[in-house]
C-alpha cells in the first residue's frame, strides 16, 4: 500500500542531503527525527503495514513489510523481528529500515506473537522454531521475494534469531544477532537460561522489563479485520499499555522475591512461572531459548559489548557455533565484533567514547557498513562485499583503547597466570591486607571472614547489565565505593611494573565455608588505576548450591569447605603500567541479581533473612585463585 | 486545560509570560513552593471543581516603584468578581512565579487552595533583580548601610505601601509569606514594618549559610547544592538555568573536579558572584553574618510571625528553628509561634501523608494548611475566628501525633540524657567503664569518600529525576557496612524510648592529620524480623544529623590547624528531634569523616583554604573516636515522657 499522505509530508520536509541520496556511510541519520525518518523512508519505500502472516495454527502475526521503490525486484529480504511497539516505526529500526531499502532489501518488521496486532499469547523471544520458520517460509514464497531472507536485530530481535539458526530454514542464508544474550538456554559452561539466572542466581532485570513487556490482559482489535483496516487502526492506535510507574529501586527489596509482581498488583503472568523455575528445569527446553544439542545451520556475524549482560555465554555461543555448525561454510563464516560499550549500543561508538565514568577513547567501528557488506555476501551473492579475509574475531581491548583482531577466542596466544588471592585474615575492604599474588599461600595462612547481611547488600555499580528499569546503570564505574565495605573482601596486586594485557576467559576458584546451608559468592575483576579510581571489569556471582551444576541442588554443611567455580567472566583489558589488578569478593551483588536470604531453602518464596558468616579459604591445601589469559 | 488557565491565557494583562513560563518549566520543587504545588494536586488538569468558592482569580502585572526610582514586577491575583474589601498576602522569591503554577496553586486541592477560597488578594512579587524585576540582584543581600538606601525590607515596605493605596477593595492589611528564599523575605519584613503589615509566616527561612542551613554546616561547605543552586541562580537573573553536568554521576564529577575555587571559570567562563564570595570567605566573616534574619529583626517581636520548619527539610532546618528561638527572646507580646512538622523543604505545601517509606499516619500538609495555616491567616487580616494556635506545634515522628506544647523545647517531663558511645560498637546510657578499648579507629581516604546516599542515587541535585528532596529518608544501614564508618547500636529496645528536644554530640577525637570533618547522624534501627515490612526490614531512618569542620574547633572566625594526635571534644549541634523509637527498635550512631558530596571534602592537611586546595592536598588520615571514662563520646538526648 502506498502512503500518499506521507509521502506529499516528505516532500516538505525531508532534508536537502538525504533526498540527493548521499552516500549511505556518509549520513548521519541520528541528528534527523523520526518524523523526518518516516518522510525518507515513504519516499523510498512501498509500504504494507499490519500485514496478518499466517502460522500453522492459524495465529496471524503482524507484519510490516518496506519494499524498495527503486531497482527491480525480486530482492533480498531483512527481517526484523520484535516483541516492541515498533509497528509505528521509529528510531534504530527506522534507520535500519532506510539503509537496508536504499541497499536493495526488502526490509520487514514482525511483532512477536501475542504483541500489539499479532494475534495468540505471548511468551519470551516468541516461538522462534515454529513462528520463525513459517516467516520464512511465507517471506520466501512473496512476489517481492528473492527467496534469501537475512534475520537483523539487538537485544529481543535478535535472541528469538537464535532458535531459529537451529531449525536450518534453506531460505535463512544469515544472521546479525547483536546483543542475544537472553536466547541462550544452555551452551557450554554457561547455563543462564535466557540470562534468567547467573551461576543459579537470578537477576533483576527480568522484573522491570516484563513489568513493561510481559501484558496478559492486553487490548487486542478484533479478528476478521482487512489489512487496509488493521493498517489504519495502527496509524493512530499502537495498543501500548502504559503501566503506573513503579519506584523499582524499592520495589526490588520486595520479599519474597516471587512475589513483587503480585505486590503491584498485577496479574499472573510470564514473570511468576518462570521465577518458579530452578536453572535446571526441563521447562526451560520449552521456550524459544537455544540449547547446545539444537545445531547450529547459519552463517552470523555477531555484534557482543563488554558491558553487556551476557558477554561471557555470548562467546561460549559464538565459539559453539563456530564448531558445531551444520557445515564447513556454517562453520567459517561466523565472525564476531566485540565493543565496550552497554547493551546494544553500538551507535555510541566513535571519537571519544566514554562508557559509564570511564574513556575509552576513539572506538569508531563501521558498524552498519559490516551488517550490510554481511547481507551483501550472503543474501545477493556478492563475495567481495564481506572478505573471507576479514578477522574472525574483532574486538576493543580497554585500557590500551584499540581495536584488535584475532583469528579465534581467545586469541591463541593467550597463556593462563595465575593471581592466587592472599592476606593475613583481614581482607575486608581496601583499607584491609588483602593481597593479589602469583606466589601460592603458604599451609597455614588464615582466611579471611565476613558477615553477609541480605538486609544490607552490597550495591551494584555499573558493570554488565541493561533492561532493567534504571535500577543499575551499566558501564565502567569506580568501586571504592563497595570496596569500602567491610563485608567485600579486597585483593589487590602490587602496580604492574609493565602492561597486562588480559584478553579472554577469567576463571576464578574459590575455596569457602559459610555459615549458612546455601549463600552467594560474588567475584568482581577490577583494574586499578595509579589515582586509585577502581574500574571495574567484568563480574560474575556463583549460588552455592549450584557449585557441582545445576540438576541437583546440594546445600552446604556448616563451615565445610567447598569448592566453587564461577562461570568465567570475559573481557579485552590492558591493565597499563603502574596499575593494580583487584579482585573483589562478597556474596552479593544487588539489585543486578536477587539476594540469597541465606536460609536454603526456596530462595523465590522465603522472606526471612539471617545473616551467613562466610569465609575465603586460602591456604596451601585450599588456594582461591584467579586465572588471567595474559596475551603479548 | 482547566477553566482557570484557559481563561488566564487570554488575559490581555499578561505579558510577560514567555520568559516567566520558562524558568518554571523546571522541577525544582525543593525550592520554590509554588512548584511544589503541582505534585500536591494531581487533579488539576480537570476542570476547576464547582466546590471553589470564589470560583475563579484573575492576574495582572504591575510594576511598583520603590524609593530609589527602581520598580519590581508583581503578579496581582483575586477573585473575580470581588465585592468585598479583602486583605493582601505577598510573597517575594527570586525564582519567578509562572502564571500556571500559580493558577494550579489557588484552586481547591493546590498548594494555596485553602486561603484562596477564603478570599485574599494574592501579590508575587519578583524581588530586585530577578526576572522582570529591575534593579540589581544580592543573594541574600545585607541591610542597608545608609538612611537612603535599600534592602529587602525597604522594597517590602515600598510594595506594601503602594500595594494599599493602589490596589482596589482591599481592606488596607497585608501579610507576607514564604518558603525559603520567600521565607527570609518574609522575616525581613518585620524590619521596620509598614503599619499595614499584620501578620507574616516565614517558613523554612534559611538564618545562616554558614553555620546551619544551605550552604554550609558549621563550616563545612555544602558542595553540590551550593554549585547547583548559585550557577542557576546568577545567570541571566531572568531564568532558572541548572547547570550543565553532562553526567548523572554526581559523585563522579565532583570527585573528578581538583581547583573548586575556579569551578566557575572553568566550566561557565565567567565568575559567578556567590561562588566567588564563597572563595573569598572561607572563614566565618560578616559576609556570611550580615544576612541572618534573626540578628537583624527587631529584638522586640512586633508582627505575629507563624514560623514553620520541616523535620526533613535538607536545606533549611536549622534557619527557622533558630529564628524561632533568638525571636522569642524578645516575645513579650507572645507573637512568635513556631510549627515543626515531618516535612522536606516545603513538603506542607503538599499532601505530607507519607516520607519517602514512611507512613505519617495522617496528611500532615493539608492540616497545616486547612487548620493552622488558614485561621492564622483569617485572624490577622480579617478579624475572623480565634486564635487556637498552641506557642509549638510539634509533629512526633514515630508515633506520628502532633504535639500542642507551651514551649519548644519542652521544659517539663524531659531529662537530658547521654547515649554513649562504647567499645565493641555498644550505644548505651551507661557510660564506659575503665578497662575497655579506649577508641575506634578508622582511615579516612579523600579519594574515596564516604557517599552521603547510595552512590546510583547520588544526581546533582537540580538534575531531572533527582531524588534530592527525599534523601534524609534513605537507609543508612549500607554506610554502616564501610571501613570508615564507625557504628554504635544499641540492644533492642524493651519499651519504647521517646525524645524531644535539644540532640547534640560530644566527640572525643583525634587525627593523624591538621584537618578533619565529623559526621555525626542519629538513626532508628527497624527490626530484621519479618512482621515489619520487607522495605524497612533493618532500615537504619536518619533522626538528626550534621557535619563540624575540626579547623573550627576554637573558633569559626579564627580556624586553626588541628595538632596531630590531640584528643579534642568537639561539640556537634545535631540540632532537635521529636521521635519515639519503637520498642523491639535500636538506637544507633554513625561517625564518618566525609560525606559526598553533598559536603566538599577536607584534604585533612592544613590549607588555608580549602576551596582553593589542590589535588596533592588531599591526605589519608587515621581518625580515631575516643569512649574511655575521661573522654566519653556520646549523643546527648532529651528524653521525654511519651505525650501519648
Amino acid at each position: 500500500m502506498k502512503k500518499t499522505i506521507l509521502l506529499a509530508a516528505a516532500l516538505c520536509t525531508t532534508p536537502a542531503a538525504i533526498a540527493f541520496s548521499a552516500p549511505v556511510a556518509a549520513q548521519d541519520y541520528s541528528k534527523y527525527s523520526d518524523e523526518a525518518l518516516k518522510s525518507e523512508l515513504a519516499d523510498i519505500a512501498d509500504e504494507t503495514l499490519a500485514v496478518l502472516v499466517p502460522m500453522r495454527d492459524g495465529i496471524g502475526l503482524s507484519t510490516n513489510i518496506y519494499t524498495p521503490k527503486k531497482g527491480k525486484g525480486p530482492f533480498p529480504v531483512i527481517l526484523w523481528k520484535t516483541p516492541y511497539s515498533e509497528h509505528d516505526i521509529k528510531g534504530g529500526t527506522l534507520r535500519y529500515a532506510i539503509k537496508a531499502v536504499q541497499r536493495g532489501f526488502v526490509f520487514v518488521v514482525q511483532n512477536e506473537r501475542g504483541r500489539y496486532f499479532s494475534e495468540g499469547e505471548f511468551e519470551i523471544l516468541g516461538k522462534p522454531q515454529s513462528d520463525g520458520y513459517d516467516t520464512l517460509s511465507w517471506l520466501a514464497a512473496q512476489e517481492f521475494s528473492n527467496g534469501n531472507i537475512g534475520t537483523l536485530g539487538c537485544s529481543s530481535s535478535a535472541e528469538w534469531q537464535l532458535a531459529l539458526a537451529g531449525m536450518d530454514h534453506p531460505a535463512h542464508k544469515a544472521m546479525v544477532p547483536m546483543s542475544a544474550g537472553a536466547g541462550i538456554g544452555k551452551v557450554g559452561r554457561f547455563q543462564e537460561q535466557g540470562n534468567w539466572y547467573t551461576g543459579g542466581v537470578p537477576r533483576s532485570l527480568f522484573i522491570p522489563w516484563l513489568y513493561n513487556v510481559d501484558n496478559p490482559l492486553r487490548a487486542q482489535i478484533p479478528s476478521g479485520l482487512d489489512q487496509p483496516t488493521r493498517a489504519r487502526i495502527a496509524a493512530y492506535n499502537s495498543l501500548a499499555a502504559a503501566k503506573p510507574k513503579v519506584e523499582w529501586k524499592d520495589q526490588i527489596r520486595h520479599l519474597p522475591p516471587a512475589d513483587i509482581m503480585s505486590d503491584l498488583g498485577e496479574p499472573e503472568g510470564t514473570f511468576d512461572t518462570l521465577i518458579a523455575r530452578t536453572p535446571g528445569d526441563p521447562a526451560w527446553r520449552e521456550g524459544g531459548l537455544y540449547h547446545e544439542d539444537m545445531g547450529w545451520g547459519v552463517p552470523s556475524l555477531w555484534f557482543n559489548s563488554w558491558y553487556d549482560v551476557s558477554i561471557g555465554p555470548n562467546m561460549e555461543l559464538f565459539n559453539h557455533a563456530r564448531a558445531a555448525g551444520k557445515d564447513k561454510e556454517t562453520r567459517d563464516n561466523q565472525y564476531a565484533v566485540i565493543a565496550p560499550v552497554v547493551h546494544c549500543a553500538y551507535s555510541k561508538l566513535g571519537r571519544d567514547t566514554v562508557v559509564g565514568d570511564r574513556d575509552m577513547g576513539d572506538t569508531s567501528f563501521d558498524v552498519d557498513g559490516a551488517i550490510f557488506g554481511w547481507f551483501d555476501r550472503w543474501l545477493k551473492g556478492d563475495r567481495k562485499a564481506f572478505p573471507a579475509s576479514t578477522p574472525h574475531v574483532q574486538y576493543f581491548n580497554m585500557g590500551e583503547n584499540r581495536w584488535k583482531s584475532a583469528p579465534q577466542w581467545p586469541p591463541a596466544t593467550a597463556i593462563t597466570v595465575r593471581f592466587y588471592l592472599r592476606s593475613d585474615g583481614n581482607a575486608n575492604s581496601l583499607y584491609g591486607d588483602g593481597k593479589l599474588s602469583t606466589a601460592m599461600p603458604p599451609a597455614d595462612e588464615p582466611g579471611d571472614q565476613y558477615h553477609y547481611d541480605p538486609l544490607n547488600p552490597v550495591q551494584t555499580i555499573g558493570g554488565g547489565d541493561c533492561c532493567n528499569g534504571g535500577i543499575v546503570i551499566p558501564g565502567a564505574a569506580d568501586q571504592r565505593v563497595i570496596e569500602a565495605r567491610n563485608d567485600v573482601l579486597v585483593y589487590t596486586s602490587d602496580p604492574l611494573e609493565a602492561p597486562l594485557d588480559v584478553t579472554g576467559f577469567v576463571d576464578a576458584v574459590l575455596n569457602i565455608s559459610s555459615s549458612a546451608k546455601d549463600t552467594d559468592f560474588a567475584v568482581k575483576l577490577v583494574d586499578v588505576a595509579p589515582d586509585g579510581t577502581a574500574w571495574i571489569i567484568g563480574d560474575t556471582i556463583q549460588r552455592a548450591r549450584y557449585r557441582d551444576g545445576y540438576d541437583e541442588e546440594k546445600l552446604m554443611n556448616p563451615d565445610q569447605v567447598y569448592t566453587i567455580r564461577p562461570t568465567p567472566m570475559t573481557t579485552s583489558i590492558r591493565f597499563g603500567k603502574g596499575h593494580r589488578i583487584r579482585v573483589e569478593v562478597t556474596s552479593s551483588n544487588f539489585p543486578k541479581f536477587v539476594r540469597n536470604l541465606n536460609g536454603g531453602g526456596n530462595v523465590a518464596t522465603e522472606s526471612k533473612a539471617t545473616v551467613a558468616k562466610n569465609e575465603i579459604h586460602h591456604d596451601a591445601e585450599n588456594p582461591s585463585y584467579i586465572d588471567l589469559p595474559v596475551v603479548e | 486545560m482547566n477553566f482557570l488557565r484557559h481563561r488566564l491565557a487570554g488575559n490581555p494583562f499578561f505579558r510577560l509570560v514567555a520568559t516567566v513560563a520558562a524558568a518554571l518549566a523546571l522541577s525544582f520543587a525543593s525550592l520554590a513552593p509554588l512548584l511544589a504545588a503541582s505534585a500536591a494536586a494531581p487533579a488539576t488538569e480537570q476542570a476547576a471543581p464547582a466546590t471553589f468558592a470564589s470560583e475563579d482569580y484573575a492576574g495582572e502585572d504591575v510594576m511598583i516603584p520603590m524609593r530609589d526610582g527602581v520598580r519590581l514586577h508583581a503578579q496581582i491575583w483575586r477573585p473575580a468578581p470581588s465585592d468585598a474589601e479583602l486583605p493582601i498576602i505577598m510573597m517575594r522569591s527570586p525564582y519567578g512565579f509562572s502564571k500556571e503554577r500559580i493558577a494550579d496553586a489557588l484552586q481547591q486541592g493546590g498548594s494555596y487552595g485553602y486561603l484562596a477560597a477564603d478570599g485574599y488578594i494574592f501579590v508575587f512579587q519578583d524581588i530586585r533583580g530577578r526576572f522582570s524585576s529591575e534593579g540589581e540582584y544580592v543573594t541574600l543581600r545585607p541591610r542597608k548601610s545608609t538612611a537612603g538606601g535599600i534592602d529587602e525590607s525597604t522594597d517590602t515596605y515600598d510594595s506594601i505601601d503602594w500595594l494599599v493605596r493602589n490596589l482596589p477593595e482591599n481592606n488596607g492589611k497585608a501579610a507576607v509569606m514564604g518558603v525559603s528564599y520567600g521565607g527570609w523575605t518574609a522575616a525581613m519584613a518585620t524590619i521596620d514594618p509598614h503599619p499595614a503589615l499584620k501578620a507574616v509566616s516565614s517558613q523554612a527561612s534559611p538564618e545562616d549559610m554558614f553555620i546551619g542551613d544551605d550552604f554550609a554546616h558549621n563550616g563545612a561547605f555544602r558542595l553540590d547544592y551550593a554549585w547547583s543552586w548559585v550557577t542557576a541562580l546568577e545567570s541571566d537573573g531572568k531564568t532558572m538555568k541548572p547547570f550543565q553536568f553532562g553526567s548523572e554521576d554526581g559523585y563522579d564529577w565532583y570527585l573528578r573536579q581538583s581547583d573548586l575555587a575556579t569551578l566557575d571559570e572553568q566550566h561557565l567562563g565567567r565568575k559567578v558572584p556567590s561562588w566567588q564570595n564563597f572563595v573569598e570567605h572561607k572563614d566565618y566573616d560578616d559576609y556570611w553574618k550580615r544576612s541572618r534574619p534573626s540578628h537583624m529583626m527587631p529584638a522586640k517581636v512586633a508582627v505575629p510571625n507563624l514560623i514553620v520548619a520541616g523535620w526533613y527539610d535538607q536545606e533549611d532546618f536549622y534557619g527557622p528553628l533558630e529564628i524561632y528561638k533568638n525571636q522569642e527572646k524578645g516575645d513579650e507580646d507572645g507573637l512568635n509561634y513556631l510549627v515543626v512538622g515531618p516535612w522536606n523543604h516545603g513538603g506542607w505545601r503538599g499532601e505530607g501523608a507519607s516520607y519517602g517509606p514512611f507512613e505519617l499516619g495522617s496528611a500532615t500538609g493539608t492540616y497545616f494548611r486547612s487548620e493552622v495555616e488558614l485561621p492564622w491567616f483569617q485572624y490577622w487580616l480579617k478579624g475572623e475566628g480565634t486564635l487556637d494556635q498552641p506557642e509549638a506545634l510539634v509533629f512526633e515522628t514515630g508515633s506520628n501525633q502532633w504535639q500542642r506544647l507551651a514551649s519548644w523545647p519542652i521544659r517539663e517531663k524531659a531529662v537530658s540524657r547521654n547515649l554513649y558511645l562504647r567499645s565493641g560498637g555498644k550505644l548505651s546510657f551507661e557510660p564506659p567503664q575503665a578497662g575497655e578499648a579506649p577508641a575506634a579507629t578508622f582511615v579516612s581516604d579523600p579519594a574515596n569518600p564516604v557517599p552521603y546516599r547510595e552512590r546510583s542515587d547520588i544526581k546533582p541535585f537540580m538534575t531531572k529525576g533527582s531524588t534530592w528532596s527525599t534523601w534524609l529518608a534513605d537507609d543508612q544501614s549500607s554506610f554502616a557496612s564501610r571501613n570508615d564508618v564507625l557504628f554504635w547500636e544499641s540492644d533492642p529496645l524493651p519499651a519504647d524510648v521517646t525524645i524531644s528536644g535539644d540532640v547534640a554530640a560530644k566527640l572525643f577525637a583525634s587525627t593523624t592529620g591538621n584537618d578533619a570533618d565529623w559526621v555525626v547522624k542519629l538513626l532508628d534501627v527497624y527490626p530484621a524480623d519479618e512482621q515489619t515490612p520487607a522495605e524497612l526490614r533493618g532500615r537504619q531512618r536518619m533522626i538528626a544529623n550534621d557535619v563540624f569542620r575540626g579547623r573550627y574547633y576554637k573558633s569559626y572566625e579564627n580556624p586553626e590547624p588541628l595538632e596531630p594526635g590531640a584528643v579534642l571534644g568537639y561539640d556537634i549541634d545535631l540540632h532537635y528531634a521529636s521521635h519515639v523509637f519503637k520498642k523491639g527498635h535500636r538506637i544507633a550512631v554513625q561517625v564518618q569523616s566525609s560525606w559526598f558530596p553533598l559536603i566538599n571534602r577536607n584534604p585533612q592537611t592544613w590549607v588555608p583554604n580549602i576551596l582553593q586546595a589542590k589535588a596533592a592536598d588531599y591526605k589519608v588520615q587515621t581518625h580515631s573516636i575516643y569512649h574511655t571514662p575521661d573522654n566519653a563520646s556520646a549523643i546527648s538526648v532529651t528524653v521525654a515522657e511519651s505525650a501519648n
